[in-house]
């Protein structure tokens, strides 16, 4: 079990150098980073004078090995649009984030999960055939049309929730409904698949056999076994909402870590982007690390047979 | 879907190439697969066919210029004029919708085979050589699948600029894991299979091997995977391009056409109607049509 703990560790350790690495090189080798960096029609001077400010001078190996030092002693540089640390920016900004991100999992997880056990337990009734229709058209639609639709009915046609902006809890209806509803469609067919197919399995057959009540027979049988595979979600289901919170944040001008990402995009603010992506690759990474040492934990077969 | 039947009957050629009756049936098979498909299912194709041909036909179809301003016609409703109404600069929602398309499918369509074919044949490399080779590319495969792609393409078009090939570039990254992953899957058990083993005691070098009979073998259930996920290629491209970061105005596309109307949402719906409407039917199209087809291919899986 230790061995298969300190795998997935160096494995995870691994994918997030890879991405550094990779960020790092590439605004590096693509063309003129000072010029990428302070805009086209900046003057020589200018350029130079920065380049010597950010080390853009020494050669490609000294200023990756530089880099790589500061980032271990926690130095992550300052923002070129903004005096401050980049650490700084994005710590004012993440809070916002991981309070849309802890409703919306949340959310997705209740309904998405009682949904899924309530249609398998009346396989191909109305229900089932309408919230799996439903389910597809929610997949079938990207999120920021989702967005766009919200804000059409609730505060064009409704006038009930402002349409951008944070501050109220009315501000969080929409965009929290946003992110739900891509993770629901996809936890909902999960469940409802993977209690289907436990409750073909032989065990419960025993049970039912045995004279155990249905109740008994959905709760401890059915339930605990179609719970296993939805714990392996948990990594795909963070890596969705943060990915959600680009657009979202985006469309209801919601002042967290997504929009900043955005925004470092077309704003050419490279730290600041580099620092974000560390940082959302280290919370992938780590959630995806627990879920592999839980599923080690519960399922004894993992840890032996892939290590 | 004439393409997909297409592709689908050209590798069964490939598949039974010396067998003409062979290929006769597996066509006369899928015909009659496709036949008895639900009403539902066939609007769906049909959908996904004019979609193809508004693609195709785009300055035929389209009534009016989509760059033309008219500012007489600023924000004007749909009418015999303007069929879906006309955007802030007076230029038609309709005409622009249907060049919109033609970015749209163009990018989702050739992003997915240069992905199909570069994750088919790293995925088969990977099953057939193992070793360190098949670690480092499943090393690649679980990174990826793990992390937002979305975040990867914001960094790639950070650092390569927002422009047509570097969107392609993106989609067809984005899309190699799950073939390569499949591809792999695959040809760990065809490589064991006794034709393979036979074709190699007879000295056939390992090139043929994989191209005579791994490729064969593997290929139809993934042409079906690559039709299903033109569905979420569609979607990526509309986002980033909705980011302002994908297709540049004044190219039309159904992302960046929806990021525009957007701020007239209470006076002009219609700028937003246009490109949405033809988003989701195509999309939900591809969905059902990919769906059926799972279950058709794979009888188990409609059991659950």
């Amino acid at each position: 079990m230790l061995r298969f703990i300190l795998q997935r560790f160096l494995r995870g350790v691994l994918t997030i150098w890879l991405v550094v690495t990779l960020v790092f090189f590439g605004i590096r080798i693509t063309g003129d980073p000072a010029r990428m960096m302070v805009g086209d029609n900046a003057d020589e001077v200018t350029l130079e004078a920065f380049r010597d400010a950010y080390g853009l001078n020494e050669s490609l190996p000294v200023q990756y090995g530089k880099y790589v030092s500061n980032l271990l002693q926690g130095d992550f540089g300052d923002s070129l649009s903004d005096p401050r640390p980049v650490t700084q920016i994005v710590g004012s900004r993440i809070p916002l984030t991981l309070q849309l991100m802890a409703i919306s999992l949340t959310l997705v997880l209740v309904i998405g999960i009682t949904l899924g056990v309530i249609v398998a337990l009346r396989r191909d009734s109305l229900v089932d055939r309408a919230v799996i229709t439903i389910c597809m058209a929610g997949q079938s639609m990207p999120g920021f049309l989702i967005a766009i639709l919200f804000i059409f009915v609730f505060s064009v046609a409704l006038r009930w929730l402002p349409s951008s902006g944070h501050g109220s809890v009315q501000h969080f209806v929409m965009p929290v409904l946003t992110m739900t509803w891509g993770g629901l469609a996809t936890i909902t067919r999960l469940t409802r698949s993977s209690v289907l197919e436990a409750l073909q399995a032989d065990y419960v057959r025993t049970a039912r056999a045995k004279g155990v009540a249905e109740l008994g027979v959905i709760v401890r049988h059915v339930l605990r076994n179609a719970a296993i595979p939805l714990v392996t979600l948990m990594g795909f289901l963070v890596s969705g909402v943060i990915a959600g919170s680009v657009i979202v944040e985006t469309v209801f001008a919601w002042p967290g870590m997504g929009r900043l990402i955005a925004g470092s995009v077309s704003g050419r603010d490279y730290p600041v982007l580099q620092f974000a992506v560390l940082l959302v690759t280290a919370m992938v990474v780590a959630v995806n690390f627990l879920v592999d040492v839980t599923y080690g934990l519960l399922d004894p077969r993992i840890r032996v047979t892939d290590v | 879907m004439s393409t997909i039947t297409a592709r689908a009957r050209g590798s069964a050629d490939a598949h039974a190439a010396s067998l003409a009756h062979a290929t006769e049936t597996r066509s006369r098979v899928i015909l009659k697969t496709l036949r008895s498909a639900p009403p539902i299912i066939k609007v769906c194709m049909l959908i996904m066919l004019i979609a193809v041909l508004v693609a195709v036909f785009a300055p035929i179809i389209a009534p009016l210029d989509p760059a033309k301003q008219d500012l007489r016609a600023r924000l004007a409703g749909p009418s015999g004029d303007h069929w879906f109404g006309a955007d802030q600069l007076g230029r038609d929602v309709f005409s622009r919708t249907v060049y919109g398309t033609r970015i749209s499918i163009g990018v989702a369509l050739i992003g997915t085979i240069v992905g199909l074919i570069v994750g088919t044949a790293l995925g088969m490399l990977s099953g057939y050589l193992r070793g360190r080779f098949d670690n480092a590319v499943m090393f690649l495969v679980d990174a990826q699948q793990a992390l937002p792609f979305i975040i990867l393409a914001l960094v790639a078009i950070a650092i390569f600029g927002p422009s047509i090939p570097t969107l392609l570039m993106l989609i067809s990254i984005a899309g190699w894991e799950v073939y390569a992953r499949f591809s792999r899957a695959s040809t760990l058990v065809v490589r064991e299979s006794q034709y393979v083993l036979a074709s190699r005691s007879i000295g056939t070098s390992e090139q043929q091997i994989l191209r005579r009979h791994i490729l064969p073998n593997i290929i139809a259930p993934l042409i079906v995977i690559g039709t299903m996920n033109i569905t979420g290629m569609i979607m990526l491209e509309s986002s980033l391009s909705f980011l302002g970061v994908g297709v540049q105005p004044p190219t039309p596309s159904w992302g960046g056409m929806i990021a525009e109307g957007r701020q007239y949402l209470n006076t002009a719906w219609w700028i937003v109607g246009g490109p949405a409407f033809a988003m989701v039917l195509l999309t939900l199209s591809i969905s059902l049509v990919g769906d059926w087809l799972r279950d058709v291919l794979d009888p188990t899986s409609r059991r659950r």
